[in-house]
């Protein structure tokens, strides 16, 4: 994490693989780092998964009513924003692990840095369209392989340093005040959504025309 | 796609009624405050009427309730969780960077208010045609700690410095305009609105002004791609 430095990227996007709103921001960041030709510092945090609307009840306070209304909008969300950029969400409420994965998300980001972004696009595809088992090292790595990086050397780093370091990435970024995903961290600012995206090109094209807003 | 659905249920076309594009707003909220004037500008843009309407949050039921110290930021008393508080400590600083960039003031509020006379007030004013004044007059204040929206009096100089007729706002206040409020909130949450700003358009409903760009897109006849969400200026 270097947004603040001027060293490294500009731009830190934080997603959580298990969570649609984070597959939902991927594209538009890729997006946005190709028209800026940016190389944005992709990191994996585990965050608190897409909660199912409950089931309704005799004593359902104001509360309980208003979280269920909140599930259900952004499950709506999901899907129609889903639909709009034609990505497939199956199974939205899963909530397995995903440290495989993000493992395997932090060794690409190290040692084949320039396949990380067809990586990431491969595995949140896979994940999403239920090819892929985000826990299981050993189906992560063929995605590892499948994108040009040594499986092998993954699997042994995975067992050994790997997991010191997500949760060293992990610390960092709720240090640095990311609480919920997806999370850009762009000129000593947080942003949480990818509704900011106008804003964040707007900084990092060093604030020329109107704001966005 | 398995468990998501991109329907919605009929309940918010049936609240929208006649109205184009229905917006529910409090003054209380940041969002809701921030997101007037972009709301203004792509109504404009796609040249439809708002019908705006009041929505006050019942913020302790959802996200606990504080109290800070009077003119400072020490927390009084509190029930919330330490989660809520960074999602509340976020949302203002979130809203405060947009507002600040329009040359808005955007100070954190002192206790969770008790906004719905000002929502009886925007009733009131809408009746009578100053609806869009009234709220260019309070919301500003309120957001400078200059505005005591559980106050009466105040709300009636609010109104007429919006010129608009105060004779008998207080006791419309607490008789049929009250008993209007209470059923315009309470059939917008039972429908399913739950925050604010929230859009009703065509069938659908939208909680946050970074789904204007939807809104337009709908109100313009689906015209090209359906957009994604955005913050983004509408202004011509």
């Amino acid at each position: 994490m270097s947004a603040s430095t001027g060293e490294g990227p500009a731009l830190t996007v934080a997603l959580d693989i298990r969570h649609p709103l984070a597959y939902l921001a991927l594209g538009p960041a890729l997006e946005l780092g190709r028209e800026l030709e940016l190389a944005i510092d992709w990191l994996p945090l585990a965050s608190e998964l897409l909660r199912r609307p409950s089931t309704p009840g005799p004593d359902d306070d104001r509360g309980v009513l208003h979280r269920r209304h909140r599930a259900r909008m952004i499950a709506r969300e999901i899907a129609v924003y889903a639909d709009a950029q034609g990505l497939t969400v199956k199974e939205p409420y899963r909530n397995g692990p995903a440290d495989a994965a993000h493992l395997a998300w932090l060794w690409m980001r190290a040692h084949a840095r320039d396949a990380l972004e067809p990586f990431l696009v491969e595995i949140f595809r896979r994940y999403w369209t239920l090819e892929l088992d985000a826990g299981d090292a050993i189906a992560v790595s063929k995605v590892v392989c499948a994108c040009g990086g040594d499986a092998a050397d993954f699997l042994a780093w995975s067992a050994s340093d790997g997991p010191a370091a997500l949760d060293r990435v992990a610390r960092e970024l709720a240090d640095a005040g990311i609480f919920t995903l997806p999370a850009y961290l762009v000129a000593d600012q947080v942003f949480c959504g990818r509704q900011h995206l106008p804003m964040i090109r707007w900084l990092l094209e060093g604030r020329t025309g109107p704001p966005p807003i | 796609m398995s468990e998501l659905s991109t329907t919605f249920p009929p309940e918010f076309e049936r609240l929208r009624g006649a109205a184009r594009l229905a917006v529910y707003i409090d003054l209380k909220s940041p969002y809701a405050f921030i997101a007037i004037d972009p709301t203004r500008d792509m109504a404009r843009s796609v040249g439809v009427e708002i019908d705006w309407r009041p929505f006050t949050l019942d913020i302790p039921s959802y996200l606990g309730s504080a109290k800070l110290v009077k003119n400072s930021k020490k927390v009084e008393s509190s029930n919330r969780t330490q989660q809520q508080w960074t999602g509340v400590r976020y949302a203002y600083r979130d809203a405060r960077r947009y507002a600040q960039l329009t040359g808005r003031t955007l100070r954190g509020t002192e206790k969770i208010w008790d906004s719905s006379l000002a929502g009886i007030a925007m009733l009131w004013a809408k009746e009578r045609g100053g609806f869009d004044r009234f709220i260019d007059v309070a919301y500003p204040a309120f957001w400078r700690r200059e505005l005591d929206i559980e106050d009466p009096a105040v709300l009636e100089r609010a109104l007429a410095d919006s010129d608009v007729a105060t004779a008998g706002f207080r006791e419309w206040a607490q008789g049929p305009g009250r008993e209007l409020h209470d059923r315009i909130n309470q059939a917008a949450f039972d429908a399913g609105i739950y925050g604010v700003p929230s859009y009703l358009v065509e069938d659908e409903m939208w909680f946050g002004r970074e789904h204007l760009p939807r809104v337009a897109w709908l109100l313009g006849g689906r015209r090209g791609p359906a957009p994604d969400v955005a913050n983004r200026s509408f202004a011509r």
